[in-house]
């Protein structure tokens, strides 16, 4: 009798629960936030977790998107790719998201992406990395690209800095890794094309700290323009200011991550007139710029830099395709709804997003803005 | 020609700070047998308090902080070896640990941003070279350091006691010499010249967190270029190790220019340069 008891007891609250969580799942759309909380890479992690808390809290407060809440479920890769991995893993299995934005890492992206395609749930990627979206991935169908890749703003770059002024003669410094050389090949391939001479082409480790023999060995080579491909700020400083020390004239132009206070305040004086060819500029923000960090400082937080523009795009483009799903959503809904949306400018970046079945690459040039450093602050030029 | 010329110079500029941090691990590991790697740490730890702090009197915490360092240290490696007990790769990789620990703080409590402070915006043009006012003052301190260094080896008690207890530290201690206190005093002696160090390389190309392990890197291999003899010589060696940077970079192609140093300095330990100590006392 006793085991009888026991068991009702048991098949009673185990329905009880089911049916919980039935009701839950009613209510709230699970999606999971995988991003770069610690570890090198947390300079953009933290705040592009930080954005999509506040947008979905803001979401909810609101009523949500048709009366389904989002609840976002976060989980630190910690800079690294099989915690990536491991995340994605975890949200799917025990928490049960139906879609993910993350990672903040090109590897961790990478590494994640079979996992998410396996339980079809689609992935929105706030990531340069080239090799993300390349169709020859079996996970490509799910992988949606929130930010503009590397082949973009490296396009971007040689047009305004290289191209339009009609230079002839081109020099490259890149750093000594996977993001320094792609970037340097492409646009040494995109010189090539325009029939510009490629002068010189250097490198260095991302721990250097001293530039003046390379900057030397640009200035002999007299490039009319240089283009500075680092991801890091204390590099890219150590390149400016090497450059002013030897003597060099030719105006530089500097990849997209180089837009942030650290890279002028460690510059000083060199880095003057420098430009940087970027998505956004806290220091001269665009309407649609302002309004996101509103949104921050009514939260408490102050925008920093990158990140938050790139994670609030990817949540707004899967609220989004939320609304555009009918009936029950789930994650391959989604993914079709996500294909739907094109000459979208719901976001906080400056161009507007647009997929299809046949390209998931999303912010394209006309999210790209020039930056120069004038007086120790970014200026938005034309 | 004049290109060749700029590299050397610029080179031998760049290597006057190697050959300030060569200094402690020539001095070190001739006195004790050991290396510490916690130098170049000890020398962002510098960079980094001065930078936040800054001023004169900036420089003298920030060089304090880093002799506090070295004490920890200095009493650490004595604890775990005693003359007549001694393990060096014990001593080594306890530095080794204080290394990373002090990186850790510097990453938690100054942040990921590089750190520099540029006191000088015009440059001195020497022979058609630019050359910051920085890299003279450089110059000046790394030599008068090198010159009251040498007095203090050759014409005093302590360096005496010192150069004691690197060739024979039974026999010293024999004869009446504080051995293990010498060797502490070296280790304190060795956070002071890294410490100046740091506050040299944040007037010149700065820092941040990560840059603690090269520096030791260059460090040690601008000690062993000549023999870990004395003090004079890795200052030499020094100015080697940033000349052949400088002339990497100038004449040979992308990741070349970088490993050509870092092979320098293992064609120079497999060369058996610093199995040269021997001539100190057979020893080590």
């Amino acid at each position: 009798m006793k085991k009888f008891l026991k068991t009702t007891a048991a098949g009673v609250l185990a329905a009880g629960m089911m049916t919980g969580a039935g009701q839950a799942q009613e209510e709230t759309l699970k999606v999971g936030g995988i991003f770069s909380v610690s570890g090198p890479a947390a300079p953009f992690g933290v705040p592009e977790r930080d954005i999509v808390k506040i947008l979905a809290d803001n979401l909810n407060s609101e009523g949500g998107i048709d009366g389904k809440k989002i609840e976002i479920i976060f989980c630190d890769d910690q800079t690294n790719p099989t915690e990536s991995a491991r995340c994605a893993t975890k949200l799917i299995r025990q928490d049960g998201v139906i879609a993910i934005i993350g990672s903040t890492i090109g590897t961790g992206t990478l590494a994640l992406m079979p996992v998410a395609a396996r339980a079809e749930v689609p992935v929105l990627a706030p990531v340069g990395t080239i090799s993300v979206t390349d169709k020859e991935h079996a996970f490509w169908p799910w992988v949606f690209r929130i930010a503009p890749t590397d082949k973009v703003i490296l396009s971007g770059i040689m047009e305004r800095g290289v191209f339009s002024p009609g230079h002839k003669k081109f020099a490259v410094m890149y750093q000594e890794d996977a993001y320094g050389e792609a970037g340097m090949e492409y646009a040494t391939k995109l010189s090539e094309e325009q029939d510009i001479e490629v002068v010189a082409a250097l490198s260095a480790p991302l721990s250097a700290i001293d530039l003046t023999a390379q900057a030397t060995k640009i200035r002999n080579a007299d490039p009319d323009v240089i283009l500075l491909q680092t991801s890091a700020p204390a590099l890219g400083a150590a390149f400016v200011r090497a450059a002013k020390q030897v003597g060099i004239e030719a105006p530089i132009i500097g990849s997209g991550s180089l837009n942030q206070q650290p890279f002028i305040n460690a510059a000083g004086d060199a880095g003057e007139g420098v430009q940087v060819v970027s998505m956004g500029n806290w220091n001269d923000p665009s309407d649609k710029q302002k309004a996101l960090g509103d949104v921050m400082q009514a939260a408490g937080m102050e925008p920093q830099g990158y990140g938050e523009l790139l994670s609030s795009t990817g949540f707004m483009a899967l609220a989004e395709a939320i609304r555009r799903v009918d009936g029950e959503v789930t994650g391959a809904k989604i993914r079709d709804a996500l294909e739907t949306i094109c000459d979208f400018d719901g976001t906080y970046i400056d161009g507007k997003l647009c997929y299809s079945p046949e390209q998931h690459e999303g912010v394209f040039e006309d999210s790209l803005i020039t930056v120069e450093i004038r007086d120790g602050a970014f200026v938005t030029i034309n | 020609m004049f290109e060749f010329i700029e590299y050397l110079t610029r080179g031998a500029l760049v290597g006057v700070t190697y050959g300030l941090l060569a200094f402690p691990v020539s001095l070190l590991f001739s006195t004790t047998g050991s290396v510490d790697v916690a130098l170049g740490a000890y020398a962002v730890l510098a960079a980094a308090v001065l930078y936040v702090i800054g001023g004169p009197l900036g420089v003298i915490v920030a060089i304090g902080v880093a002799v506090f360092a070295s004490i920890l240290v200095g009493l650490i490696s004595l604890r775990l070896n005693r003359p007549g007990h001694i393990d060096h790769i014990i001593a080594v990789l306890g530095t080794f640990g204080l290394a990373t620990f002090i990186e850790s703080f510097i990453l938690t409590v100054f942040g990921t941003n590089p750190m520099i402070r540029q006191p000088f915006s015009t440059f001195w043009d020497i022979g058609g070279i630019r050359v910051s006012p920085q890299m003279g003052i450089n110059v000046v301190v790394c030599l008068a350091i090198l010159s009251a260094l040498f007095i203090v080896l050759q014409k005093t008690p302590f360096g005496r006691a010192m150069r004691a207890s690197a060739v024979n530290p039974v026999g010293a201690a024999l004869n009446g010499i504080p051995v293990k206190q010498i060797w502490f005093a070296t280790y304190v002696l060795g956070g002071f010249l890294a410490g100046v160090a740091g506050v040299l390389i944040l007037y010149t190309t700065g820092a941040d967190y990560s840059t603690a392990f090269n520096l030791t890197i260059w460090g040690f291999g601008a000690a062993i270029i000549f023999g870990m003899h004395g003090p004079l010589r890795g200052f030499a060696g020094g100015l080697v190790i940033g000349i052949v940077q400088a002339l990497s970079a100038g004449y040979l192609p992308g990741g070349w220019a970088t490993a050509i140093p870092f092979i320098f300095i293992f064609v120079i330990l497999s060369l058996g340069r610093m199995n040269q100590i021997a001539a100190t006392g057979g020893r080590v």
